[in-house]
């Protein structure tokens, strides 16, 4: 029992895990909420889905264009709406009501091209692989989200550590003015990552479709959970980030062992209150 | 032509409550996206009041209108150590989590089976039953609103607020206890919100979770940004045009796929359009 | 200078209210065709829904203004959208239906609306025919509320029944959802498997919106059931089977009326494979019902989204009509009439309404075989 549930908060763990980490790329490059960042996810599995489905490409080169095409999605959103606030100095509230406003748009014409039926991804007659390991059980499919999770995790943290990108990007983390002065290109900059975040938001999407299926509802959920995982991690860290998605997982799946299936959203947005008020930080200190 | 008076009901019980978010968004700068909680607890304390207990309408909305306040007194404080953006996700932390409350406490609230059955109002032996006395009762409680609302603003406690929202940290070292002041006015937006979702409640006969989660947060934000921020008169035009938007949809005959998610798509765009070219809304006198 | 506006506005309000009510009275006196309102979510995630009550009301009212409508007056159908089941907007339709429209008889769809909307039909006197929409409490909504739908706590009875008896099976678990179809099932059930000598060993709510139910699952498993009864709203039933398979949970899944549907068979795939569910189904080797279904498909290009749906739709109109036939347009002699309905043949099944207005037909058990509803075998 005990590891079956451990086992589910992996799973679950593992999908929050690459939500948070595009989330916190994308909230420390552009230091506000996006509300429209779970959509972005929920774009990547229906691109996918029209790729596969209805173009008929295979599944590999399928699930790698979409997922750069969601990362440039990201972009161009940020190019349209965010960039020109930003010019304005316009304050983190502002953008937050700007992305609600994103949010509601990409949603619904996303239930028009789609509609708001259940759809999924890749040949769904059979069950597929199940594993087991200590009377857990596991799909194909679950491996390969945690094995995503972690290799994004690890990716991210060689580039950051060891390349030249990576030392652009911490030093525009620690300070954006400092960088300019320095002569780094911030909005190029910033771009990259969004970039980047967006297609791992991209990921998350694609995995939750092969999993479970999409639906056009589905962004605002995955996005909370990120934000919340986000929060108790941490923000300015990947670790943490990382951490904090297991830990939501682990505590939402605990809880409705003893409790009710009902309470997980509030158990999770209870977490999110709790570590506001006590460890507003994250679980990392810096 | 009662059409039109289901429709103004619908505009007034909406405006009491965007007039109160204004409050507190316009003016004090505070982005709350729990509001929706606060519109249930008006709604179920009539509900629950009405059908379990027999209290009548008026007794019910001076017990909710108490136990609005007590909540928001908790919950504004709570929220009150928080600036803008994480103000607004805690504030949507506290919304999920009351909606959760509704839903399964089904002891107290029947959870998603909702409660069926509420009665007009009724005074002195005069039942509100006819919607057009209804529309004169909600009516006279958004002009209540309003006028409580204008004349509040031009006391000093109303000057402050403006200036909280402009600077808080230079107006509290000038002594001023910002963090009451915030946590009075979130009270006394709630509590009007509350007062809305009594009417609602009242006027639909039957109440249950789903019509207070946190996308109708948005929506009620929505329509004092579109409506303008620090501007009475704004919440009660962006009340009118986000009511009739989705009825003069259903009249123009489109498909009817598309007419549901295009009402949406037309209210994101209105949003983003308002932010990006008019920040301070219709008639608002504030850029967030 | 605010308060002047305001007191204005007010008074031209006042004078535009007053003489549209003038308006309204005068459209009462023209002779005009027989008006029937519909209110359905036509759009959103119910859509199926939506066009199947569409579906059955055209077919309905083609074929009655085709001979001739009845006592020589054709029928107008008046569609509104309540947009997915929405509440607030069923009252707005029935609101506009009722008073602007002045249509005595309108047709609502799901019983959440029913339930908002029956004070206003029962204040009105007007008569509120439900063609989808089961919950139990509907029976007690008003006078003036019929539904051809069968009654949740019906089902809940039958099913129960069947598990007891037919299938043998005592030790139950059950996973449903959280809203007011999943809540009020899931209590009739728990009273008539109590009474049929069961037992619910586990039960376990999750939300509309979830779509990962591994350890609700994972609660159940370990409570050993004989079977798993799954009480979902829509296509995560046949997520709900597919993530129980993968967990293990080898027994017999059991479904109700909203699982019994192509879109959990698709999201099921094989793990469905061999399910049974509870419906009202419809019986294709009757003539009128194949009839029914062929007309459907003739004039939409697609067989029904759900098809007893269409029938119940149908049958509604055509018993509306037959009462209007016997006693005019009038609400209290159609209500009178309509619960003297006995055996009344209809394309759903044989109809009798009992005294709360509801129909009581015979459910089936069916299975679902290869991606394929299909009538149940052992």
């Amino acid at each position: 029992m005990f590891a079956q549930i451990l086992t589910n908060s992996l799973i679950a763990g593992s999908v929050y895990a690459i939500m948070a980490i595009s989330f916190s790329l994308v909230y420390s490059s552009t230091k506000f909420f996006n509300m429209a960042h779970g959509m972005i996810a929920v774009v990547g599995g229906y691109l996918v889905l029209t790729l596969t489905k209805l173009l008929g490409l295979g599944a590999i080169p399928s699930i790698i264009l979409g997922i750069i095409s969601t990362g440039l999605c990201g972009v161009i959103i940020h190019f349209i709406v965010f960039e020109p606030l930003k010019k304005r100095q316009s304050s983190s509230t502002t953008l937050l009501v700007a992305s609600l406003g994103v949010m509601i748009i990409i949603q619904a014409i996303i239930s028009i091209l789609f509609t708001s039926q259940f759809k999924t991804l890749g040949a769904n007659y059979n069950l597929g692989n199940i594993y087991t390991i200590a009377s857990a059980t596991f799909t194909e499919i679950n491996l390969v989200t945690i094995i995503s999770a972690l290799s994004i995790f690890a990716f991210l943290i060689i580039i950051f550590k060891y390349t030249r990108f990576g030392k652009i990007v911490r030093a525009l983390n620690d300070s954006e003015e400092v960088a300019t002065i320095v002569g780094i290109d911030t909005k190029k900059t910033i771009r990259y990552l969004i970039f980047i975040g967006s297609a791992i938001a991209g990921v998350a999407g694609i995995l939750t479709g092969y999993d479970t299926g999409l639906e056009p509802t589905m962004g605002m959920r995955l996005l909370l959970k990120g934000i919340v995982a986000t929060i108790i991690g941490g923000t300015n860290s990947l670790g943490g980030a990382l951490i904090g998605a297991y830990f939501l997982a682990s505590v939402e799946n605990f809880g409705i062992w003893k409790l009710s299936g009902e309470w997980k959203d509030a158990i999770a947005l209870g977490l999110l209150i709790i570590f506001l008020v006590f460890r507003p930080r994250g679980i990392i200190r810096k | 032509m009662e059409y039109l008076i289901h429709i103004a009901i619908i505009i007034s019980i909406y405006s009491i409550l965007s007039l109160g978010l204004n409050l507190i968004l316009g003016y004090t700068g505070q982005l709350s996206l729990t509001h929706a909680a606060f519109f249930g607890i008006g709604a179920y304390a009539i509900a629950i009041g009405e059908t379990k207990f027999h209290l009548n309408f008026f007794l019910a909305l001076l017990i909710g209108i108490v136990v609005a306040g007590l909540l928001a007194i908790i919950i504004g404080i709570f929220l009150g150590r928080f600036r803008r953006d994480i103000y607004a996700l805690a504030s949507l932390g506290t919304n999920v989590i009351l909606f959760s409350i509704f839903l399964n406490w089904t002891n107290l609230t029947r959870g998603p089976l909702g409660i069926p059955g509420i009665r007009r109002p009724e005074i002195f032996g005069f039942i509100f039953q006819s919607n057009f006395s209804f529309l004169l009762l909600c009516a006279f409680f958004s002009y209540l609103t309003y006028t409580i609302l204008h004349r509040l603003l031009k006391t000093p406690f109303g000057l402050t607020l403006k200036a909280i929202r402009e600077d808080e940290d230079v107006l509290s070292s000038f002594g001023y206890k910002v963090k009451t002041i915030k946590t009075t006015a979130f009270v006394i937006s709630a509590i009007f919100t509350a007062i809305a979702g009594r009417l609602l409640a009242s006027y639909i006969t039957f109440i249950d979770p789903s019509t207070f989660d946190f996308n109708e947060s948005i929506y009620f934000l929505s329509v004092v940004i579109i409506g303008g921020l620090a501007d009475l008169r704004g919440s009660i035009l962006g009340t009118i045009i986000l009511v009739i938007l989705p009825e003069a949809l259903r009249f123009l005959g489109l498909p009817s796929d598309l007419a549901a998610n295009l009402r949406q798509i037309l209210y994101g765009l209105a949003l983003i359009m308002m932010i990006l070219f008019r920040p301070q809304g219709f008639l608002g006198k504030y850029k967030m | 200078m605010d308060k002047k506006i305001r007191v204005g506005i007010f008074a031209v309000a006042i004078m535009v209210i007053l003489s549209g009510c003038a308006q309204t009275n005068i459209d009462q006196s023209k002779k005009e065709n027989l008006k029937i309102g519909v209110v359905a979510p036509l759009t959103g995630e119910m859509a199926t829904w939506g066009e199947s009550v569409r579906g059955g009301a055209e077919i309905a009212v083609d074929e009655i203004n085709s001979t001739g409508g009845v006592n020589g007056q054709k029928i107008d159908l008046i569609f509104e959208d309540n947009f997915a089941c929405d509440k607030t907007a069923s009252v707005n339709a029935i609101n506009k239906l009722i008073k602007m429209n002045n249509s005595k008889i309108n047709l609502m769809t799901c019983s959440g609306a029913v339930l908002a909307t029956a004070p206003i039909t029962e204040q009105a006197k007007t008569i509120m025919m439900v063609p989808g929409g089961s919950t139990a409490a509907i029976a007690e909504a008003g006078d003036y509320v019929f539904r051809t739908t069968i009654s949740d706590d019906i089902q809940a009875k039958n099913l129960s029944k069947f598990i007891a008896d037919s299938m043998k099976i005592k030790r139950i678990a059950i996973i449903y959802v959280n809203n007011d179809y999943g809540v009020g099932f899931f209590n009739n059930l728990s009273t008539e498997i109590s009474t049929n000598g069961g037992q619910i060993v586990k039960s376990e709510k999750y939300s509309p919106e979830d779509t990962e139910f591994r350890t609700q699952l994972t609660n159940i498993k370990n409570t050993s059931p004989d079977a798993l009864i799954i009480i979902c709203y829509g296509k995560e039933g046949g997520t709900i089977a597919k993530q129980a398979r993968e967990l293990g949970i080898r027994v017999q899944l059991i479904g109700t009326d909203n699982f019994g549907t192509n879109e959990v068979a698709t999201a099921g795939g094989q793990a469905v494979d061999g399910a049974i569910f509870s419906t009202e189904g419809i019986d294709m080797e009757q003539p009128r019902t194949k009839h029914l279904i062929d007309a459907y498909t003739q004039k939409y290009n697609h067989v029904p989204p759900v098809d007893y749906v269409v029938a119940d739709t149908y049958d509604a109109i055509r018993l509306l009509a037959d009462a209007i036939s016997a006693r005019g347009y009038n609400p209290d002699g159609i209500k009178d009439y309509l619960y003297g309905v006995k055996d009344y043949a209809g394309a759903s099944g044989v109809i009798t309404m009992n005294s709360n207005g509801d129909a009581f037909k015979p459910t089936q058990i069916r299975q679902i075989r290869n991606g394929k509803l299909v009538n149940y075998q052992n």
